[in-house]
């Protein structure tokens, strides 16, 4: 035994060695930490559509009501002499009275129609009451619902009245006659938007809102007070949606400075550039640029709506500067509703922004309502003053011929947005220049730099998106689709798949506008890479989501041949997409599932179905199960199709990740849905011969009602409740079906056999001959489900019913009933459901009949039974064709079932909460029939809020969740990889703590072990303790009892956790590894009916969660088993005949050897979450212990026949077995691989003989004799050291040379109390320490001597 | 008969006095108890005032206050003026000397015919100007005085038949051949 290392460890080279070690631990893969294991598989919130304008809306009538009498001014206003003068920029006194008020008003409308030129204008000049009443209730009366602007010049008129009267004429002009802002209100409806421009316009406003809220107290107590003179009225119309815009506070004069326009106000508003500038002209700073006057100004050459031109590019500026301070000050709320809703209200308000500016720096508050909070100040203006400084300093010079010089602003702008991007924290306020790139998008100069960080900025996440879409990026992007730049498309597909991803909405705009193509096209341009193909694909798959007007514009559009073409895809998430998109376009649209048909897509689809990414699986098999699910009509051909799919699915009873398996439930609920009456035949066909099959055994003495899968209740209540863990599951036993199976497909491994209905007809004879009746089964039938999937195996339904293809409907019924016993809980929630809701129509049908029959006996039926029976149908909608029925069921739209939790739930249980209902609707079937049949059809509701309830609830979540990732920042460099993050550190901190254990440890084992009696650890544990297994670097070991692992800290001597594993009754925990030691733990454990369980958050003070299960194995060999089970498990191993599960695990490659009461070792790849590999054992005996090692590739396995086997897994399933040594004459205890490169491996049996084998050759090269009647062994990795523990009672510790260095046989203390027998014992893989479990309930912990330590 | 004397009477003072609410009253014979500010409104009224018939031509004014400009409109063609006050407000009594500060300005002339009228002596209770304050000033224009109330017919009959007189007077038709007549 050349296991003694002599290499002398000098300080340097065992650092050198600890950095080694710490470099591995760095580059050991971490299995089950995907994205799948960590999240709940479900969609993300959907956003509140705050960005989309629920009421959009249109300014459609202007009322342009000028009181300027010119010539008189109002009595109230002393002016200024000189004194402002111009309206609308003409000086009214330099033509005739009657003129000059025609002209303002013309010149009003002009200004007006540049920023609205469709709306419906009328001036009234100088009106009187009724001709102002007239025009407001005309223009109303036109405008409906639409927005009416009403504009008020008070110049000649006197100021507002506190009693809230604005002021007109009479007809001759002779007097000033008031006019009520209440009949304003009244004749100008909702919505409207009312400008002032006169002194003290702020009284208006605040009148206008007492009114407003005067007219709501009206409106109340007309409502509450019938005869009130108002509730005969029509309501009169609420002024809550009003706008106004006032020139000025209620006490403020207007400017009468004589350089300034007398209608300043709407000057501003309506000629904004002309008087920003004119005023940046009178201010100091314009001296700076010698030569520029208000003459030159006024020659600036272009026109506003050209943005090429200095004068339109000063304009788009402008919009950009003004839009970018509204947003960044303004509420969201208040933004939308100003500065999106309407194009005119917008631009007024933008124009609003510069009014306060230049108003307030002449002591002048222009007034909004709603109030906007102050912006003259916001720093955005500075960059306008800077904007048209450039503009003006040019102008002498473009005067002259030059050519203009366009504005740096919008680069400058993009590159602060670009520094915000790359360099802001996490956590920041939105970027102020976001309004800019929206503006810059319209700019094809800046287009694509635009783009591209937008894109950047959509990526940070959801809120970003949101963000975007509440500036109004989308009518921008929209149009954008119909640029046909190749450059563009890389970006916008990113674009639109952020924005699909947070709001799907957005589909029915897509198709609208054909966006649809764009992105059909990117999926078929080839030279497109993956990544954006795969955002494409997203984007329909979004678009054809529950759409059916996008599945038509798809289809049309080829998108169903343009999908198979990429199936095969490289990329994974591609392939995934492309088969959700197929799930997707031919959910409830049969012609895209004929087309589906024409193509064979179901049969590209199969190829995925064995995809390495369990995702892609999940895909695929989502497509398949919207393929079979369809309601349309069947014919022949389809029915096949669909029994083709089925089985094809069926496969993937096993998978290795719960994922798939919980689609594949869903899928086949489909299918359940669809041929609702022949699985009502075989469920009743189960019932029925499970009736038959019926003991008296208390689950069998129920009525038929109960007959359906009903849980057991919580069980062991003192355990501490686990998550989704308070139910006894029923044993899990697949061995019949998977035989079935296998006798179906013929090829288990799952590859895409082709299916033909040639197959199927020999395969329903198969199924006839199915199982063989089996008492161990019986013992086992304490659940109804159980009882029905072991019924099945008696039954031959064939010589029943006489349909032809029952076989299939009797094979996905045991999938089914298989999928029920999951060990993933959620997995077998979904299957009871559908289980529950055929079982419950199954023995509706069947019901009216029977309680007709007694009926009948004493007293005349009231109707014919089977009318009765139709009339339950009828009335609850569901017919009982089954065509017609499952077509109305998936066109309805379910609405939620009313969910009683029981009180016994623990309450962070969610995902149970589906099971409830079930025992909960039994009660209410009797009672219906209870009281007969009127009652049944009175009651006739019921049935469709039960059905409703399946078709509901059965979805996975997993498209929705798929769709996570594209809303989540997908260029951001993960958490981890950030070297100052927090995981980063803790994982580094893991790491140190793992080297500092190995360096410590190979210190003491290097000095060598003499004696390892000290007990440093005693407990009783809550069970007798199976398997114990040491976490390889922190003080926990792990402890499991039958059913249930208890987290013991050995140091601290105290108990850390202990919680339920949630495997059946009759079945025990017969091995346990840790997963990810190194790292972030996971403790797998494996029990004797072949499944495996992943948990974590355990003994951490958190609630252990299941991270993922499976069944591991599913051909336990039932001669074994049965002997198994009957034994008390802590009997000699070798007498139980049973060898359980056994597993073996290398972190290095994740692969998981699982094997035990099999013929075989099944290889699992953790990664792919797939068997990758069956090793025939090529012996009759269970396998009781295996051994790999990755550097080799070899599986060392010793047998209960006593031969120890050696494969290698890179040969053929039969060429693998490399070695067979057969010196063991009995039941191998333990079989274990040194890791070395050059290990040797080392087995023992029951009988106590420990034995050498080198690989290469056939014999032991050394023997040693230990105690007989061993039940554990185990071996120390690093001291060279072995214990045995036997059944009677002691534990020998052997040393290299086989001597033994130690023998316990008493506790410490205790008063030395004997131990008891071992049930289990193990080494820590560093130090020297073990771990013994005896079946005294005791678990204790021997060491070295402390000097030693 | 002789034929009717053409004049022409401009009414001023201080915004809602009751400017045009005596002016109505006298042509139209009613009460606007209403306020709808004037522009500026010309009435006109025959009226008999001792046997001569009067073409009155009466210019309700807009309000003025101190710091108005006075229109010249208002100083041409105007025969006499009706400056008002209301007995109820200081500031249109503060105002309306101002005006006739104002209107001697204007017309260049040191005395015009003027009736200063203290309009609503009917609200009692509200009055802040005395009858004698308002007596002093006329005196001190030389102009005659006298208290109305719009809302009765005969003090706005009285107040217009006043300034006839007083017209009368500067244009050196003393009223004395009437007296003569009412001696005879």
């Amino acid at each position: 035994m050349k296991m003694d290392s002599d290499l002398l460890h000098s300080p340097a080279v065992g650092l050198a060695e600890e950095e080694e070690a710490d470099m591995n631990d760095w580059k050991l893969p971490l299995t089950f930490m995907k994205k799948r294991h960590l999240e709940k598989i479900e969609g993300s919130k959907a956003l509140a559509q705050s960005w989309r304008m629920k009421d959009r809306m249109k300014t459609v009538s202007v009322a342009l009501v000028l009181c300027l009498n010119v010539g008189v001014d109002p009595p109230d206003v002393v002016k200024t002499s000189p004194c402002a003068r111009l309206e609308c920029w003409i000086d009214p006194l330099s033509m005739s009275p009657q003129k000059a008020l025609e002209t303002i008003g013309a010149n009003l409308q002009k200004q007006y129609e540049n920023w609205q030129p469709r709306a419906r204008y009328k001036q009234s000049l100088d009106p009187t009451v009724d001709e102002v009443k007239k025009l407001c209730t005309s223009l109303r009366r036109n405008a409906k619902e639409e927005r009416v602007l009403f504009h008020y010049n008070g110049h000649g008129v006197p100021r507002p009245t506190v009693n809230g009267e604005i002021w007109v004429f009479n007809k001759n002009y002779t007097q000033y006659i008031p006019l009520s802002i209440y009949d304003l209100q009244t004749w100008m409806g909702s919505p409207s938007i009312f400008v002032y421009d006169c002194s003290n316009a702020g009284i208006i406003v605040k009148s206008f809102k007492q009114f407003a809220l005067q007219r709501e107290q009206e409106l109340e107590v007309a409502a509450i007070n019938p005869s009130h003179p108002l509730a005969q009225m029509p309501l009169p119309p609420s002024m809550k949606n009003c706008i106004q815009l006032a020139a000025c506070e209620a006490s403020e004069l207007l400017p009468m400075n004589p350089d300034l326009p007398a209608d300043l106000f709407t000057s501003c508003l309506t000629t904004p550039i002309t008087i920003a500038l004119r005023w940046f002209c009178m201010q100091k700073s314009a001296k700076l640029v010698p030569g520029v006057t208000l003459d030159l100004i006024e020659k600036i050459p272009g026109r506003l709506n050209d943005r090429r031109t200095p004068l339109g590019e000063l304009n788009w500026i402008f919009t950009a500067i003004t839009d970018t301070i509204a947003w960044n000050v303004l509420p969201r709320d208040l933004f939308q509703k100003l500065f999106r809703q309407d194009l005119l209200v917008a631009s007024l308000f933008r124009n609003f922004l510069l009014a306060e500016r230049i108003m307030r720096s002449y002591n002048c508050t222009p007034v909004s309502s709603p109030r906007l909070p102050p912006t003259y100040m916001h720093a955005m203006w500075q960059a306008w003053d800077l904007a048209v400084d450039i503009c003006l300093s040019q102008l002498p010079t473009i005067m002259e011929g030059t050519a203009f010089r366009p504005s740096e602003f919008f680069t400058q702008q993009l590159t602060a947005f670009e520094v915000w991007l790359t360099m802001g924290v996490e956590n920041r306020n939105p970027p102020e220049q976001l309004p800019i790139v929206l503006q810059v998008l319209l700019s094809q100069v800046h287009r694509l730099r635009a783009l591209e960080l937008l894109g950047q900025f959509l990526d940070l996440g959801p809120w970003a998106v949101s963000l975007a879409l509440s500036v109004g990026i989308f009518p921008y992007v929209l149009k954008l689709l119909q640029s046909s730049a190749r450059e563009l498309r890389p970006l916008l597909v990113f674009i639109w798949a952020k924005i699909l991803a947070v709001d799907s909405s957005c589909q029915a705009d897509l198709v609208k506008d054909n966006g649809h193509k764009y992105f059909l096209s990117v999926l078929a341009d080839s030279y497109m890479p993956a990544e954006h193909r795969t955002m494409a694909v997203f984007i329909l798959a979004v678009i054809v989501n529950n759409y059916s007007t996008g599945q038509e514009a798809c289809l049309q559009g080829n998108l169903i041949a343009n999908c198979l073409e990429q199936l095969s895809d490289p990329h994974p998430l591609l392939r995934q997409w492309v088969a959700i998109c197929l799930g997707r376009i031919w959910q409830n649209f049969d012609p895209a599932r004929w087309c589906g048909v024409r193509d064979s897509a179901h049969e590209k689809l199969y190829t995925l179905l064995s995809d390495p990414i369990p995702e892609v699986r999940c895909a695929a098999v989502f497509a398949l199960g919207t393929f079979v699910g369809n309601s349309g009509e069947r014919t022949d051909h389809s029915t096949t199709i669909d029994h083709n799919v089925a089985m094809m699915l069926a496969q993937l009873i096993n998978d290795g990740s719960p994922v798939v398996r919980k689609e594949l439930v869903v899928a086949l609920s489909h299918l359940v849905v669809q041929y609702e009456s022949n699985f009502c035949t075989v469920a009743l066909q189960f019932i029925e011969e499970e009736k038959n099959y019926s003991v008296p055994s208390p689950a069998n003495t129920t009525e038929p009602g109960n007959l359906t899968p009903v849980r057991d209740s919580p069980a062991i209540p003192r355990l501490r409740s686990v998550n989704s863990y308070t139910n006894i599951r029923a044993v899990t036993t697949a061995r019949n079906l998977n035989k079935s199976l296998q006798n179906l497909n013929l090829n288990e491994e799952g590859g895409p056999a082709a299916f033909s209905p040639g197959n199927l007809s020999t395969s329903s004879s198969a199924s006839s001959t199915l199982g063989s009746p089996d008492n161990d089964e019986y013992i086992l039938s304490f659940e109804t489900i159980d009882k029905m999937r072991r019924v099945s195996s008696y039954s031959s339904l064939n010589s029943l019913i006489g349909v032809s293809f029952n076989s299939v409907y009797t094979q996905i019924w045991r999938v089914l009933l298989h999928l029920a016993a999951d060990p993933f809980p959620e997995v077998s929630d979904l299957a009871m459901k559908v289980l529950n809701s055929i079982a419950y129509k199954a023995t509706m049908n069947a019901r009216p009949q029977r309680i007709l029959d007694s009926t009948s006996l004493t007293k005349s039926a009231p109707a014919s039974p089977t009318s009765k029976g139709t009339l339950i149908h009828q009335a609850g909608g569901s017919p009982p064709m089954p065509s017609t029925s499952s077509s109305s069921l998936t066109n309805d739209v379910p609405k939620p079932p009313n969910r009683e939790q029981p009180a016994t739930r623990p309450p962070y249980t969610p995902t149970l909460g589906g099971q409830a209902p079930h025992s909960h609707q039994f009660p209410r079937t009797r009672k219906m029939f209870d009281k007969g049949p009127e009652q049944a059809a009175e009651d006739g509701d019921e049935p469709v809020g039960h059905r409703n309830y399946i078709s509901l609830s059965l979805q996975t979540g997993l498209c929705d969740w798929s769709a996570k990732y594209f809303a989540q920042p997908v260029t951001k460099i993960p958490e981890e990889h950030d070297l100052e993050s927090q995981v980063r550190m803790e994982r580094q901190w893991r790491f140190l703590r793992n080297a500092r254990v190995r360096r410590q440890s190979r210190v003491i084992t290097q000095r060598g072990v003499s004696r390892l009696d000290d007990q440093i650890f005693i407990n009783r544990n809550p069970g007798v303790p199976s398997v114990v297994k040491f976490h390889p670097f922190n003080t926990c070991i792990a402890v499991a009892d039958k059913d249930s692992i208890c987290f013991w800290d050995w140091e601290k001597g105290e108990r850390l956790d202990y919680f339920y594993n949630g495997n059946p009754r009759y079945t025990r925990i017969t091995a346990m590894e840790y997963l990810n030691g190194h790292d972030c733990s996971l403790l797998l454990t494996a029990t004797d009916d072949g499944a495996l369980r992943i948990w974590k958050n355990f003994a951490d003070q958190k609630n252990p969660e299941m991270v993922t299960a499976w069944q591991g194995l599913s051909d336990m060999l039932p001669t074994t088993r049965g002997l198994a089970r009957r034994v008390s498990i802590y009997l000699d191993r070798s007498k139980q005949g049973g060898a359980g599960m056994v597993v073996d695990w290398e972190q290095e490659t994740g692969l998981l050897m699982t094997s035990g009461d099999v013929r075989i070792i099944r290889i699992w790849d953790t990664d792919r979450e797939m068997k990758v590999q069956d090793i025939p054992t090529g012996a009759d005996s269970c396998v009781t212990s295996l051994s790999c090692d990755s550097q080799r590739s070899l599986i060392v396995a010793g047998l209960g026949d006593g031969s120890v086997r050696v494969f290698d897994r890179r040969m053929g399933p039969n060429e693998c077995r490399v070695m067979t040594y057969r010196e063991h004459g009995a039941w191998v205890v333990k079989a274990h691989l040194q890791k070395e490169a050059d290990g040797n491996i080392i087995s023992v049996s029951v009988n106590g003989d420990v034995r050498f084998f080198e690989p290469r050759t056939p014999d032991s090269v050394n023997v040693l004799q230990t105690v007989k009647g061993l039940t554990a062994l185990d071996i120390h990795p690093q001291a060279n050291l072995f214990a045995c523990g036997s059944m009677n009672q002691f534990i020998a510790v052997y040393n290299a040379n086989g001597d033994v260095i130690s023998n316990i046989k008493y506790y410490d203390g205790f008063m030395g109390q004997r131990i008891g027998a071992i049930s289990c014992l193990a080494f820590h893989p560093y130090w020297p320490h073990l771990a013994v479990g005896s079946n005294d309930y005791y678990m204790s912990i021997y060491s070295a001597e402390k000097r030693l330590r | 008969m002789p034929q009717p004397k053409y004049r022409k009477i401009a009414v001023l003072g201080y915004r809602s006095v009751g400017k045009s609410s005596l002016t109505i009253q006298f042509v139209e014979g009613q009460f606007v108890d209403s306020y709808d500010p004037t522009i500026e409104n010309t009435f006109n009224k025959m009226v008999n005032v001792n046997g001569q018939d009067f073409n009155l031509q009466l210019v309700d004014t807009a309000g003025q206050d101190e710091y108005s400009i006075f229109p010249q409109s208002h100083s041409m063609d105007i025969h006499g003026y009706v400056l008002v006050y209301s007995v109820t407000s200081m500031k249109s009594f503060e105002v309306v000397q101002v005006l006739h500060d104002k209107l001697l300005d204007m017309v260049g002339k040191i005395q015009v015919p003027t009736v200063l009228v203290g309009n609503k002596k009917d609200l009692h209770m509200e009055r802040v100007i005395k009858p004698e304050e308002g007596k002093k000033l006329a005196d001190s224009w030389g102009a005659a005085f006298m208290e109305s109330s719009a809302k009765e017919n005969e003090t706005a009959v009285e107040v217009f038949k006043r300034i006839i007189l007083e017209m009368e007077k500067a244009d050196g038709n003393a009223p004395q051949e009437e007296k003569k007549c009412s001696v005879m």
